[in-house]
């Protein structure tokens, strides 16, 4: 890419460097700046954020501005990506719109996150009958393919971007809290929590102090390539019209209204499905790369 | 063995009443009245009262759990649909055939291309190849179904006039949707493989045969092959429950009358009965699938075999060497 070899390795030294204190979290810094297409992945998602956080400074439209004479305008100079069948800027609307849909997505893996981490630590850390309970509630929960649960629940609760956050929220908590159960249960036989134990610490205290903090760096992945997952899902409602509905621009709302016009202006499925993509293609591979960097055995 | 399958089977009981639970609270928590939705405007309140009790909408909450619980259980019955008053199951087996047979396409598809590529792109890691095959099914991985089943539509359907354009009338058209549905298994699935192939293939026992001047297709395909399916036959049982619930999406761009446009029609009707009856019709072919899986597991993998074997021969161990003394 667009650094040498040699500059690349001094980066990753100056990591080393910064953070001594903790010298696994600069490893895994540093295996991660060397890994080509991690840091690609991380510069696309930077672009997009940076687009869509200050959209207003990279469109003179606004996303909702209707104007009929210039209706399923090609791309140019005027109008980047081209205009929509409401003579809309395509260009403002993907900017508009990936605010709508990072920000569900966002939403989504907090809530979830939130939940499953604390459902799965508690089933990992006290084991026995509670952690049977619960992991049968999420074998139930599992057997509903995530998508249909996200149907059934937004079907329930009704359109609009929280709502949609919601219902994917809880369609992925059962996949989180399996994710932190499973890694609690790797750190809970360390010597150390054992330690803690014996030297008079609470659950409470041993769960959040000791434990909590060694299960960040699976979740950050599962998060990074959930998502990814999450940005498809909110795309997947909108377009049979459950997620975001008009006139709120979401990436998947715009490629669904714009099917029926794909035959004769293709630019109005285009381009939301280049961005859907490109992002999808931003987390996978920013996700793999951090899989990678810490998960060593992985890599030769 | 026997026992394993016994015990998987019989723990998808508890699993199925739970989805069960689960996706008729969902639906009882949905805002909006049914009654109000079939009868429309201008209802009298007796009417109201009638259709209510005919429904058995007028009951609590357990009640009406019950009696949906036992009317499945006991009788397969998920009620009349709301608006057309047609029994849901007899919908529901009709078009349980179309998607599952789709479903079924799709991931033989996505076996016979995904396994070899990730397989050619392991033994030959870092060849142009593997370059080609790892790229592809990253990007393939990022076009969601509902991006590429409108784009080959156009280009296959309305511009070559290859194929058919919806519905599921001859074999022809069944290639778009089932290649839709395969592209991204075939992407995951190449990667896993990959990504098992490489790690099975550094374990000594590899090198053992490889210093024994066994011929590397056979290392490959009979020695290497066994360990690196384990993880790839998890990945497709779960691919194969993603495509039981991404089947609406396909089939709605495709006009396919399968459980996915039922579904589809259920929510924009609020027709509960037919969500609820092709929800957990769907958790239960997943379920199944999953059962399937795990049963494949197992033969594969004899370490899992001998957990479940293990009791009887522990005991049996213990007693011989008991004996023994």
């Amino acid at each position: 890419m667009f650094r040498t070899k040699k500059q690349k390795e001094e980066l990753a030294n100056d990591l080393v460097a910064l953070s001594k204190k903790n010298t696994r979290t600069a490893d895994i810094l540093s295996r991660l700046v060397r890994n080509k297409l991690g840091m690609l992945g991380m510069i696309i998602i930077a672009i997009l954020l940076i687009l869509v956080i200050f959209a207003p400074v990279f469109t003179d439209y606004p996303y909702d501005a209707q104007s009929f004479p210039d209706r399923f305008i090609n791309p140019c100079w005027e109008h980047p990506l081209g205009t929509d069948n409401f003579g809309r800027d395509l260009w403002s609307r993907m900017l508009y719109g990936g605010r709508i849909s990072l920000l569900v997505s966002l939403v989504a893996i907090i809530i979830s996150s939130a939940v499953g981490i604390t459902v799965g630590a508690i089933a990992g850390f006290f084991g026995g009958r509670i952690d049977n309970v619960i992991t049968r509630i999420l074998d139930i929960l599992m057997a509903i393919p995530a998508l249909l649960m996200a149907i059934a629940v937004s079907s329930a609760l009704g359109t609009g971007p929280m709502k949609t956050a919601l219902a994917i929220a809880i369609s992925g908590i059962p996949y989180s809290a399996r994710v932190m159960r499973s890694t609690v249960l790797t750190i809970k036989d360390n010597e150390y929590i054992e330690a803690a134990q014996a030297t008079g610490s609470t659950n409470a205290r041993t769960i959040f102090k000791h434990v909590l903090p060694n299960t960040i760096a699976p979740l950050i992945v599962s998060a990074t390539l959930d998502i990814g997952g999450n940005i498809m899902a909110i795309s997947g409602l909108s377009f049979i019209g459950l997620g975001v509905q008009a006139p709120t621009p979401e990436w998947g709302s715009i490629l669904s209204a714009g099917r029926e016009f794909l035959r004769d202006f293709p630019p109005i499925v285009i381009f939301p499905a280049l961005f859907i993509g490109l992002t999808l293609f931003g987390f996978n591979i920013l996700g793999d790369a951090l899989r990678d960097a810490l998960d060593p055995r992985l890599k030769d | 063995m026997a026992k394993y399958i016994i015990k998987r089977i019989l723990w998808a009981i508890p699993v199925l009443l739970g989805v069960l639970i689960i996706v008729f609270t969902i639906t009882y928590l949905t805002p909006g009245d049914p009654v109000q939705t079939i009868l429309g405007n201008g209802y009298t309140p007796e009417k109201y009262a009638k259709k209510a009790a005919e429904l058995g909408l007028d009951k609590g909450y357990l009640a009406q759990l019950g009696s949906y619980i036992w009317n499945v259980v006991t009788r397969f019955d998920f009620g009349k649909s709301y608006m057309t008053n047609i029994p849901v199951i007899t919908e529901l087996t009709t078009r349980m055939g179309t998607t599952f047979s789709i479903a079924f396409l799709s991931i033989i598809v996505t076996i016979l291309i995904g396994i070899p590529c990730g397989i050619i792109a392991a033994i030959k890691q870092y060849s142009a190849l593997d370059y080609g095959f790892t790229s592809f099914a990253l990007i393939c991985s990022a076009i969601p179904s509902f991006v590429i089943a409108p784009v080959l539509l156009v280009v296959f359907g309305v511009k070559l006039r290859w194929l058919p354009l919806s519905g599921l009338d001859e074999w022809k058209s069944y290639i778009l949707p089932v290649f839709v549905n395969a592209l991204g298994g075939i992407a995951l699935l190449t990667r896993m493989t990959r990504t098992s192939m490489l790690e099975t293939i550094r374990q000594d026992y590899i090198r053992t045969a490889r210093a024994k001047g066994l011929r590397e297709s056979v290392i490959i395909w009979k020695h290497a092959m066994k360990n690196t399916m384990i993880p790839v036959i998890t990945v497709t049982g779960s691919w194969l429950a993603m495509l039981m619930g991404g089947a609406l999406i396909v089939e709605l761009i495709f006009s396919i009358p399968g459980l996915g446009t039922y579904l589809y029609g259920g929510i924009s009707n609020r027709d509960y009965p037919i969500i609820n009856g092709s929800v957990i019709l769907t958790a239960f072919i997943v379920c199944m699938m999953s059962i399937v899986v795990d049963i494949l597991y197992a033969v594969v993998d004899p370490r899992i075999k001998a957990q479940f074997s293990s009791g009887k021969k522990k005991k049996k161990s213990v007693q011989a060497a008991k004996e023994a003394a």
